[in-house]
C-alpha cells in the first residue's frame, strides 16, 4: 500500500463494508476526527456518483478520474470545516462541479469528439454489435452535452442524470432556482434539437 | 396561454419541473392542441434517449478503476502530509537574509565614497556690493590647521551651492572709528568674511553714563 510504503500508514486496509453501514453523519464525524478508514468509506459511498457527474460534465473518462481525485483531495483538506448539519452530498457535488469547471478552463475548448471515444471501453463479454451501437449512442449523448454551455451542462447533469431536485441543484451551483430552471429548460431544448438533427441525418 | 408560451414551458413540463398551477394549464392546453402534444412527446423521447444512452456514465467501470482512484487520492494525501525539505522550509528566510546582506553591503559601499569638497566660498557668495569684504587670512600654522568640515551637498537639490558653515561669529567694537567689525569664519579655515559696518556716532558720554 502506498501509505504504508511511505511509513505514514494513511492508506487503510481493504475495507469490507457490512450490511449495517454506519450512518453518513457518523462516518463524516469519524473522518473529521482523522480516521482514514472512515474517509475511505466516504469515498466508496460516493465514488460512482462523483465519477459519473465528472464524466458527463467533462466528457472524458480520464479527466473524470482526475476530477474525482482532485475533488476527494479537496474534501479531505476541508472536511474539518464541514458542518455536520449540512448536506454532505450537496457539498461534495459542489466541489466536484467546481473542480470540473477548473479542469475545463485549463483544458480550454478542446475537441470533444476525440474524447468521447473513451466510452467505447465497455465490459467484455457483451455482444459486439450491440456494444458498438451503445457506445455510439453514448458518444452522441456526450456530444450533445458538449453543445451546451458550462452552466447548462452542470445543471442538466445534476437534474436529469443524478435526479437531484431543482432547488438542491441551485444550492449546489450557487444560483437561484429560477436561473437553474431556465438553464435546464434551455439545455433540454438544445438536446432535443441535437437529437432531431441526428435523426434527420440517419433517415 | 397561446402555443408559443406553452412550447416554452414544455421542457420543464416534461420532467415535472413546473409549479402545479402552470403544469395544469399546460396539461389542459395539450389536451386540446395536437401540435403542442406532438412537441411534448418529442421532448419526452429526447429525455428518454438522454437517460438511456448517457445514463450509464461511470457505472459500467470496473472495480479496478475505483480502486486506482482511491489509491491515487491516498497518494495525494500522503504527498500533502509529507514534511517539507529543510531548504524548502527555510528558503524564504535564506533569501531574505541574503537580501539584507546585499542591501547592507550596498549602503556601506556608498557611505565609503569620497565626499565632494566644498567649493570655494568666494565663488559661492554673490559679489559684494559695498559693505562685505572677502579676505583671505593668513594660513594657520600646520598644527593648528584643521581639516575643513566636509558637508555633503543635498542630493535632492543638486543645483544649490554647498552651505557655508559659519563656525564663529565675532563682533568687535572698534571705538576709534566707531566701526563694527563682524568676522564670519567659513568652512575653509583660510577664509573669513569680515564685515565692517559703520557704528553709531559717539559724541560724548550719554546721560546715563554721567549719572
Amino acid at each position: 500500500m502506498p501509505g504504508e510504503a511511505a511509513g505514514i500508514g494513511l492508506m487503510p486496509q481493504k475495507l469490507k463494508l457490512g450490511d449495517a453501514e454506519p450512518p453518513m453523519a457518523r462516518l463524516i464525524a469519524r473522518a473529521q476526527a482523522g480516521e482514514a478508514e472512515a474517509f475511505d468509506q466516504l469515498m466508496i459511498a460516493h465514488q460512482h456518483r462523483v465519477v459519473s457527474i465528472a464524466w458527463r460534465i467533462l466528457g472524458s473518462r480520464e479527466e473524470a478520474r482526475d476530477a474525482a481525485q482532485e475533488a476527494f483531495l479537496r474534501v479531505y483538506k476541508h472536511l474539518h470545516k464541514f458542518d455536520l448539519d449540512r448536506d454532505f452530498s450537496g457539498w461534495l457535488y459542489r466541489i466536484v462541479v467546481n473542480v470540473c469547471h477548473d479542469l475545463a478552463r485549463k483544458r480550454g475548448r478542446q475537441n470533444w469528439s476525440e474524447e468521447v471515444s473513451d466510452l467505447s471501453n465497455l465490459p467484455s463479454g457483451e455482444n459486439l454489435e450491440s456494444a458498438a451501437m451503445l457506445a455510439q449512442e453514448q458518444a452522441m449523448v456526450l456530444r450533445a452535452l458538449s453543445s451546451l454551455s458550462r452552466k447548462e451542462r452542470a445543471a442538466l447533469v445534476l437534474r436529469d442524470f443524478e435526479g437531484i431536485a431543482t432547488e438542491e441543484v441551485a444550492r449546489i451551483l450557487g444560483s437561484s432556482p429560477t436561473t437553474v430552471r431556465s438553464q435546464i429548460s434551455s439545455a433540454r431544448t438544445k438536446i432535443k434539437n441535437f437529437r432531431d438533427r441526428l435523426l434527420k441525418v440517419k433517415i | 396561454m397561446n402555443c408559443t408560451h406553452i412550447k416554452d414551458l414544455l421542457p420543464l413540463y416534461t420532467e415535472d419541473d413546473l409549479p402545479s398551477q402552470q403544469a395544469d394549464t399546460v396539461r389542459a392546453h395539450l389536451f386540446s392542441c395536437p401540435q403542442c402534444r406532438e412537441s411534448a412527446s418529442e421532448y419526452e423521447a429526447s429525455q428518454e434517449w438522454l437517460r438511456a444512452s448517457g445514463g450509464s456514465g461511470g457505472t459500467q467501470l470496473e472495480d479496478r478503476f475505483f480502486d486506482d482512484l482511491r489509491a491515487s487520492v491516498w497518494r495525494g494525501i500522503e504527498e500533502s502530509n509529507k514534511p517539507r525539505a529543510f531548504f524548502n522550509g527555510w528558503k524564504w528566510a535564506i533569501a531574505f537574509a541574503l537580501l539584507l546582506i546585499t542591501a547592507g553591503l550596498v549602503l556601506h559601499s556608498r557611505s565609503m565614497q569620497p565626499v565632494r569638497d566644498i567649493p570655494d566660498v568666494v565663488q559661492l557668495l554673490p559679489p559684494p556690493a559695498t559693505g562685505p569684504v572677502a579676505a583671505v587670512t593668513e594660513p594657520h600654522p600646520p598644527k593648528a590647521r584643521r581639516r575643513p568640515r566636509q558637508i555633503r551637498p543635498l542630493r535632492m537639490l543638486p543645483l544649490l551651492p554647498a552651505p557655508v558653515q559659519a563656525e564663529r561669529t565675532e563682533i568687535a567694537h572698534d571705538g576709534a572709528d566707531s566701526m563694527l567689525r563682524i568676522e564670519i569664519q567659513t568652512a575653509d579655515p583660510n577664509i573669513k568674511i569680515i564685515w565692517l559696518i559703520p557704528g553709531p556716532q559717539r559724541n560724548g558720554p550719554s546721560e546715563s553714563d554721567t549719572e
